[in-house]
C-alpha cells in the first residue's frame, strides 16, 4: 500500500536515481558535442536537461502530493462545515457509520470507507425492493375460498367462491423489480469504484508510477512516460480527492433522511407476513368453529361456546393485529415510497457521480499528457466504465 | 465580439450582487494561489535561463487573469440567475424570496407529491378493487363431481390496463424522484463545493482540463437544469387540457379498499368483494343486449375507461413526469459540452448522456 509508512520511499530513491542517470547521460552527450564541435548535439542536451528538470518536478509534485493525501487527515476537512452535517461528528445523526470514517483517517481510507457506506446503502435499498417485491407477490397470490353456504355447515365442501383480494398488488411487483435492477447496476458501480480505488491506492500506483519515472527520463521513451505518468496523476491524485469532497457534500443517508429507518426495516422484512391474510384466517376459523359449535350442542353450550370462541378470537386478533412485523397496505404503500426514493438516490450517487469522477479524470489525463508529450484519451475507458 | 459583450454585462452585474456568495473567497484564494505559483516559475526561469518556462509563465498568467475574469461573470451569472430566475418563478407562482434552484425543487416536490397521492388513489381505488373482482371464480362440488367457472375473468382485460397504467405512474414518479435528487446535487455539491473547487484546479496548467470539467458542471446544473425544469413545468401547466377535450381526473367511483382492512365478523357470510360480480352467471346477452352478471361492475369499468379518467391521468404523469425530466436534462447535457469548452477544455459526455 501507498500509505503505509515508509511506502512513497523507494519512489523518492528511485527518482533520483533516475535523474542522476539520465543527467549523466546528458553529461556525455553534451561533452561530446564540444568534443567534436557539434552545435547538434549540444542543442539536444540543453533540450533534454529543460525536460529531465521538468520531469523531475513533476515527479517531486506528484510524489509530494500523494504523501499529502496519505497524511492528509480526513477530520480536518470535515470539520470545515457545520458540525450538523459533519460526517465524522457524533451530534450528526446521519454521519457514516457503514463503517464509521475517523477524523485522524486519511483521504485514502476516507475515501474508501465512503464509498463501502455508499455500499451499504444501496444493499439496504436492495435487500428492502427485494422484500417488497416478495410480500407484494406473496400478497397478490393469497387466495381465499370461504366456507359456503355457512347456513348448510359447509356441507358443500369447497363450493362457493375464491377470490384473490390482493391481486392488484401484482403492478408493484413489475415497479419494485425495475428498482431492484436499478440498485443492482448501482451497487455493481459501487463495488467497481471500490475496486478502482483499491488498484489505484494499493497495486497501480506501484507498478506504473516508478515505471512511468523511468521512461520519462529515457530521451526515446519521453512520450510513453509522460502519458503513463498523466493517467497515474489522474487516477491517484484527482479520483480520491473528488471521493473525499463528495463524502463531505453528498450523503446519501441525509438526503433520505427519516426514510432511513423505514427502509433499513423493510431491508430486514424479508419472510414477514401480510396482517390482511393472517387476522382473516383466525375469524374466519373462529366463525366456521362457532357455527358448527351452535348447531351441534344444545343452547347453553351454545352460549359458552359463543363467548370462549369470541375470547379466543378476540386474542388471536389482537395477538395478530399487534405483531409489529406484520405488513399492512399503509406500510407496505409507505415502504415501496421510501424505497423508490432510495433508488433514485442510489442511482444518482453511484452512477452519475461516477460518471463525473470519470470524466474530471479524463479531461485531467488529457491536459496532464499533453503537457508531458503524449496525448492520452481515456474516453475508451470513461465508456467501459 | 458577442462573448466579450456578454462577459461584460455580466462583469457589472457582478457588483449587483447583494451578500458575497460562499464560493468567492475560495475562488479568491484560488487566483492568489495560482499567481503566487506562477511568480516562483517566472524567478526560476530567469535562474536557469529557460526562455521556454519564462514563455509558459506569461501565458499562464494570462490564465489566472482568464480565471479571475470567469469569476466575476460567474457572479454576474449567479447574480442574473437569481433576479432573472426568481422573477421567472414568480410567474409560475413562487413566493418572495425562493431562487430559480428553491423554486425548481419545490416544483418537482410538489409534482411528486401529487402525482404519489394520485397513484395511491388510483391503486385503492381501481387496481386492487378490480384485481380483486377479476380473480374472482365461482366452485361447485357435489359428491366428488366439481367444476370452477371463472365467471369474472373479463375484467382482466380493463384490470392489465390499469395495471399497466399504475405502472406507467410509477416509471414517472421514480424519474422525478431523480430530478429531485439531481437538483439537490447541483444545490448542495455542485454549485458550492464544484465550482470553487474547478476554478481552483483550473488555475494550473497540469489540472486545467479538470477545472473546466467542474465549473461546467457547476454552471450547466445549477444554472440551466433548474432553469429547465420550471420552464418545461411552466408549459406543462399552460396547456389548455380542456381545450384538447383532456380533462384532470376524477375521483374513481369504484369502492375503496380500506387502507388496513381486515376481515370482519360481519362479512364471513356474505363474500366482501368491493364490487360486484357473480362468477355464476355466464355471459346472457339477453334481448335488449346487456351483459347480465356484471351490473354496477360493467358501470364502474367502463367509468374507468372512460375520458375523464385513465387518458388524463396518464397524459399529466406521461408529461410531468417522463417527458418533462428528459426534457430538462437532456437541455442540461447539451449546454455542458460547449461550456467545458468555454472553461479551457473539451469533454466527451456521451457517457453521460447515456447514464441520464
Amino acid at each position: 500500500m501507498v500509505c503505509i509508512e515508509g511506502g512513497l520511499d523507494w519512489l523518492y530513491s528511485l527518482s533520483l536515481l533516475s535523474l542522476g542517470m539520465t543527467l549523466v547521460v546528458i553529461g556525455v552527450a553534451y561533452a561530446l558535442g564540444q568534443l567534436l564541435s557539434n552545435p547538434q548535439f549540444n542543442v539536444w542536451a540543453k533540450t533534454e536537461i529543460f525536460q529531465v528538470f521538468v520531469s523531475f518536478f513533476f515527479v517531486l509534485l506528484v510524489l509530494f502530493l500523494s504523501d499529502s493525501l496519505c497524511h492528509f487527515r480526513y477530520g480536518d476537512l470535515a470539520g470545515l462545515g457545520p458540525a450538523e452535517t459533519n460526517p465524522t461528528s457524533t451530534s450528526n445523526p446521519y454521519a457514516y457509520a457503514h463503517p464509521s470514517i475517523s477524523a485522524d483517517d486519511n483521504v485514502i481510507n476516507a475515501s474508501g470507507k465512503y464509498l463501502a457506506n455508499v455500499a451499504y446503502f444501496i444493499n439496504t435499498e436492495m435487500r428492502a425492493a427485494r422484500s417488497l417485491y416478495g410480500i407484494s407477490e406473496e400478497a397478490s397470490r393469497y387466495s381465499r375460498t370461504p366456507c359456503m353456504p355457512a347456513a348448510t355447515f359447509c356441507l358443500y365442501g369447497t363450493s362457493g367462491y375464491t377470490v384473490r383480494p390482493y391481486s392488484g398488488l401484482s403492478s408493484w411487483v413489475q415497479i419494485l423489480g425495475f428498482s431492484l435492477y436499478t440498485d443492482t447496476a448501482s451497487y455493481l458501480t459501487v463495488l467497481i469504484q471500490m475496486a478502482l480505488l483499491a488498484f489505484i491506492s494499493g497495486g497501480g500506483i506501484m507498478a506504473y508510477l516508478p515505471l512511468a519515472i523511468v521512461l520519462r527520463s529515457l530521451p526515446l521513451m519521453r512520450q510513453l512516460g509522460g502519458g503513463l505518468l498523466a493517467i497515474c496523476v489522474a487516477l491517484f491524485l484527482i479520483y480520491p480527492a473528488l471521493l473525499t469532497m463528495e463524502s463531505l457534500f453528498w450523503n446519501p443517508y441525509q438526503m433520505l433522511g427519516d426514510g432511513w429507518s423505514t427502509l433499513a426495516d423493510a431491508a430486514d422484512s424479508m419472510g414477514r407476513g401480510f396482517t390482511y391474510v393472517t387476522a382473516g384466517a383466525y375469524a374466519e376459523t373462529m366463525a366456521a368453529a362457532l357455527l358448527l359449535a351452535g348447531a351441534l350442542l344444545d343452547i347453553a353450550a351454545i352460549i359458552a361456546v359463543v363467548v370462549a370462541a369470541g375470547f379466543v378470537s378476540a386474542v388471536l386478533m389482537i395477538i395478530s393485529a399487534g405483531a409489529v412485523s406484520q405488513w399492512t397496505l399503509t406500510s407496505l404503500h409507505a415502504a415501496i415510497q421510501v424505497s423508490m426514493q432510495a433508488s433514485s438516490i442510489s442511482f444518482l450517487t453511484a452512477t452519475f457521480l461516477l460518471s463525473l469522477n470519470i470524466i474530471a479524470i479524463g479531461a485531467s489525463a488529457r491536459e496532464l499528457g499533453r503537457l508531458l508529450g503524449q496525448e492520452v484519451d481515456l474516453s475508451r475507458l470513461m465508456q467501459v466504465l | 465580439m458577442k462573448r466579450l459583450l456578454l462577459l461584460l454585462f455580466l462583469f457589472s452585474l457582478s457588483f449587483a450582487v447583494d451578500e458575497t456568495p460562499e464560493w468567492i473567497p475560495i475562488a479568491l484564494l484560488a487566483v492568489i494561489a495560482g499567481l503566487g505559483v506562477l511568480i516562483i516559475f517566472y524567478l526560476i526561469s530567469y535562474v536557469v535561463e529557460a526562455d521556454q518556462m519564462r514563455a509558459m509563465a506569461i501565458s499562464e498568467m494570462w490564465q489566472v487573469v482568464i480565471t479571475g475574469v470567469m469569476i466575476a461573470g460567474l457572479i454576474g451569472a449567479q447574480a442574473l440567475a437569481t433576479e432573472f430566475g426568481s422573477g421567472m418563478a414568480k410567474d409560475f407562482g413562487a413566493e418572495d424570496g425562493d431562487t430559480h434552484m428553491d423554486f425548481a425543487i419545490k416544483v418537482t416536490q410538489e409534482t411528486v407529491a401529487y402525482q404519489w397521492a394520485t397513484l395511491m388513489d388510483f391503486t385503492n381505488n381501481i387496481v386492487i378493487p378490480m384485481g380483486d373482482l377479476a380473480s374472482l371464480s365461482g366452485n361447485c362440488w357435489l359428491f366428488g363431481v366439481a367444476f370452477t367457472y371463472s365467471g369474472c375473468s373479463s375484467i382482466n382485460v380493463p384490470f392489465s390496463s390499469a395495471s399497466l397504467a399504475a405502472r406507467t405512474m410509477a416509471m414517472a414518479i421514480l424519474a422525478l424522484n431523480s430530478q429531485l435528487v439531481l437538483l439537490n446535487l447541483a444545490s448542495r455539491f455542485f454549485f458550492p463545493v464544484l465550482l470553487p473547487l474547478g476554478l481552483f484546479l483550473r488555475t494550473f496548467h497540469v489540472t486545467r482540463g479538470t477545472g473546466g470539467v467542474l465549473i461546467a458542471f457547476a454552471v450547466a446544473f445549477y444554472f440551466v437544469y433548474p432553469l429547465a425544469t420550471i420552464i418545461t413545468k411552466g408549459m406543462s401547466d399552460e396547456v389548455p387540457l380542456s381545450a384538447l377535450g383532456i380533462h384532470y381526473p376524477e375521483p374513481p367511483a369504484i369502492n375503496q379498499v380500506g387502507a388496513d382492512e381486515t376481515w370482519e365478523f360481519s362479512n364471513v357470510y356474505t363474500f366482501e368483494v368491493p364490487a360486484e360480480c357473480d362468477p355464476f352467471k355466464t355471459y346472457d346477452y339477453g334481448d335488449g343486449g346487456q351483459v347480465e352478471g356484471f351490473g354496477y361492475t360493467q358501470t364502474q369499468i367502463n367509468y374507468l375507461l372512460n375520458e375523464n379518467m385513465l387518458d388524463p391521468l396518464l397524459f399529466i404523469f406521461m408529461i410531468s413526469g417522463i417527458f418533462n425530466p428528459a426534457l430538462s436534462i437532456l437541455m442540461a447535457l447539451a449546454v455542458l459540452r460547449p461550456l467545458t469548452r468555454v472553461f479551457g477544455t473539451e469533454v466527451d459526455v456521451s457517457a453521460l448522456g447515456k447514464v441520464s
